[in-house]
């Protein structure tokens, strides 16, 4: 269904196909979700880069967003056992996320209601939750529990001294919370993604890595980097022989009150902008050796002319194969744009699920402290949970890396690890960019199409901070 | 380290480094003033003939980690190409303020005919 609008939707090449069109090749039947198209485009206008710097914007978006929205804080998988609690912090706001029953869940300020002491550092457990200053300890559904001294706090009642719970819900194995006591359901926020997520149950995953990373960029600076195949151009620029960056599909769902986008970036094409005369051959090679750098030892195949199956088809149809085998799973009913491609969704304010296996990743971005120059990023690698009776694994323990520490010191990410190397290099030039702007040019000017998602995401916050 | 001539260096001279050495191309392949990228592993690796000799960098600029290969070589320093970061390619170190982090370097040795490289100790 074409847009009737003046809007050029991607630039295709005479070897690179639109998106859309690679969907309709697909070997396999495609869900419904990656043929449906978004509903939204928004509205043009320039982004001022004070939002990005000033304390005040930030004042703003800790009383308006961080304390209004339903936000992503952690998968139910890092707080197996009741009594596991994580804290989920957020600028200087901070909650603590607890298992309390087998199936149960509750968020609470981290705040020890004495005098303040933050309650929850890191991954603990327990039957209780106890304060590390003066013992003060709460049951696990914010109930008191007991307070040293009790007799010297005759004015402390203690259905007054609950623990201040914030809403919680779940979807995907995705822990919500959300700070306002009058926040609609989680389900209004999440919009479109249940139905779409419906083949690739996220629930069904399991966290294999995740790390936290230290930006010294404003924590939306570093998200709009990633909301956008654009930069591959230049920051990936050694991916182009395999990447279909300008090809990339760019949709939103506005309902008023769920605000969620999504980019499929094709991959085993040549970029469009390698030209008419570039190497399909090479792209397939070339995505066939970056699949294979997960698995070490595994021989390389290579593009097979006399094969009824397209390029594309052939990448997909192996690594249907191998994660078929190293998973004991069967993947093969999942369309090859499942097996290969990028396909990111975005749930305001700051939370990315990946669908399929192309790059099963999670993206959370968040304020780090008071200072608006400084956020972090939270990256996960998921898998389906292994078949054949295997347990479930563990969630992968959190790794963090600093301001100054490269993903390449985590040799674990293999050639992930470059490639958010190459992201990452950019974003202290552009907070700093940011801050020296000439007066006269103190907005961000955004492509129609390809940057839609980072109009979209702003046309959103100014919604929900106005109030 | 560099080998100036073709000749067999002993792995424990000066330079040494710490992992095995790793055949990656015949030296006739690598005529004087050219260059040539190779894998090493996981990581791609630059070799370049300078009239000093063959030096081996990681084919990656420290800048914005993109590949170097393809960069204009001279009086022993290497400007990547991209966004004009210049190296020396004898210790690495950036020099001229594009970036300040230094270049990787390999030590080089030349054996029967085939170039061998290996991770230079992070001192170095």
């Amino acid at each position: 269904m074409a847009a009737v609008d003046n809007v050029i939707r991607g630039f295709a090449s005479a070897v690179s196909p639109l998106a859309a069109a690679l969907i309709d090749a697909d070997s396999r039947s495609v869900p419904p979700a990656l043929r449906a198209r978004g509903n939204h485009l928004p509205i043009q206008k320039p982004i001022p880069l004070d939002r990005y710097y000033t304390a005040e914007y930030a004042a703003l978006e800790k009383e308006r967003l961080w304390k209004k929205v339903w936000q992503f804080a952690c998968r139910e998988e890092d707080i197996p056992n009741v009594g596991d609690r994580l804290p989920y912090t957020v600028g200087d706001l901070s909650f603590f996320v607890v298992r309390s029953a087998a199936r149960e869940f509750r968020a609470f300020y981290n705040t020890c209601l004495h005098r303040g002491t933050r309650l929850c550092d890191g991954s603990g457990s327990g039957a209780s939750v106890r304060c590390p200053f003066h013992a003060w300890e709460w049951n696990l559904d914010g109930s008191l529990k007991n307070i040293p001294s009790r007799w010297d706090f005759a004015a402390v009642n203690a259905s007054d001294y609950r623990l201040p719970e914030v809403n919680v819900a779940t979807w995907g194995g995705f822990i919500f919370i959300n700070p306002d006591p009058n926040a609609p359901p989680l389900e209004a926020a999440l919009g479109v993604l249940p139905e779409f997520f419906k083949d690739c149950a996220a629930e069904d995953r399991f966290t294999a890595f995740h790390v936290r990373k230290r930006v010294r960029a404003n924590w939306k600076v570093t998200l709009e980097a990633f909301l956008e195949a654009y930069h591959v151009v230049e920051t990936h620029s050694d991916s182009l022989v395999f990447t279909g960056d300008a090809s990339t599909q760019y949709d939103i769902w506005d309902d008023g009150q769920a605000a969620i986008s999504r980019l499929i970036t094709p991959l085993g094409i040549p970029s469009p902008h390698l030209g008419d005369t570039a190497s399909p051959t090479a792209a397939v090679d070339r995505a066939f050796e970056v699949f294979a750098m997960a698995m070490p030892g595994v021989p390389v195949p290579k593009f097979d002319p006399t094969s009824s199956l397209s390029g594309r088809g052939q990448v997909a149809e192996w690594r249907r194969q191998m994660l078929g085998a190293g998973l004991a799973r069967d993947f093969s009913a999942w369309p090859d744009a499942a097996m290969l491609d990028s396909i990111q969704y975005f749930m305001f304010p700051n939370f990315c699920p990946w669908y399929g296996e192309g790059l099963p990743l999670v993206y959370q971005f968040l304020p780090y402290g008071t200072n608006p120059n400084e956020s972090w990023m939270s990256i996960r690698l998921t898998a389906p949970l292994p078949g054949g009776g295997a347990p479930r694994p563990p969630s992968a323990p959190l790794i963090e890396l600093d301001f100054d520490e490269p993903f390449s010191s985590k040799p674990e990410m293999g050639l992930l690890s470059l490639i958010f190397d190459q992201d990452m290099s950019n974003l202290p030039r552009v907070q700093a960019g940011i801050r020296g702007a000439a007066t006269g040019h103190s907005h961000v000017t955004l492509g129609r199409y390809q940057e839609q998602r980072i109009q979209h995401f702003h046309e959103v916050l100014d919604k929900v901070l106005g109030g | 380290m560099i080998a100036s001539a073709p000749t067999t260096d002993d792995p424990g001279a000066a330079g040494a480094s710490r992992e095995g050495y790793t055949d990656v191309l015949a030296l006739a392949e690598l005529p004087p003033s050219s260059q040539k990228s190779v894998s090493h592993g996981f990581q791609r690796v630059l070799l370049c003939h300078t009239p000093a000799g063959i030096h081996a960098v990681a084919d990656l600029c420290p800048h914005a980690l993109q590949p170097l290969v393809g960069s204009e070589i001279t009086n022993g320093r290497i400007r990547c190409a991209k966004h004009g970061a210049l190296f020396d390619l004898a210790t690495g170190k950036p020099v001229n303020g594009v970036t300040m982090k230094n270049l990787k370097l390999y030590s080089v040795r030349i054996r029967d005919g085939r170039i061998e490289i290996a991770v230079t100790d992070p001192g170095t």
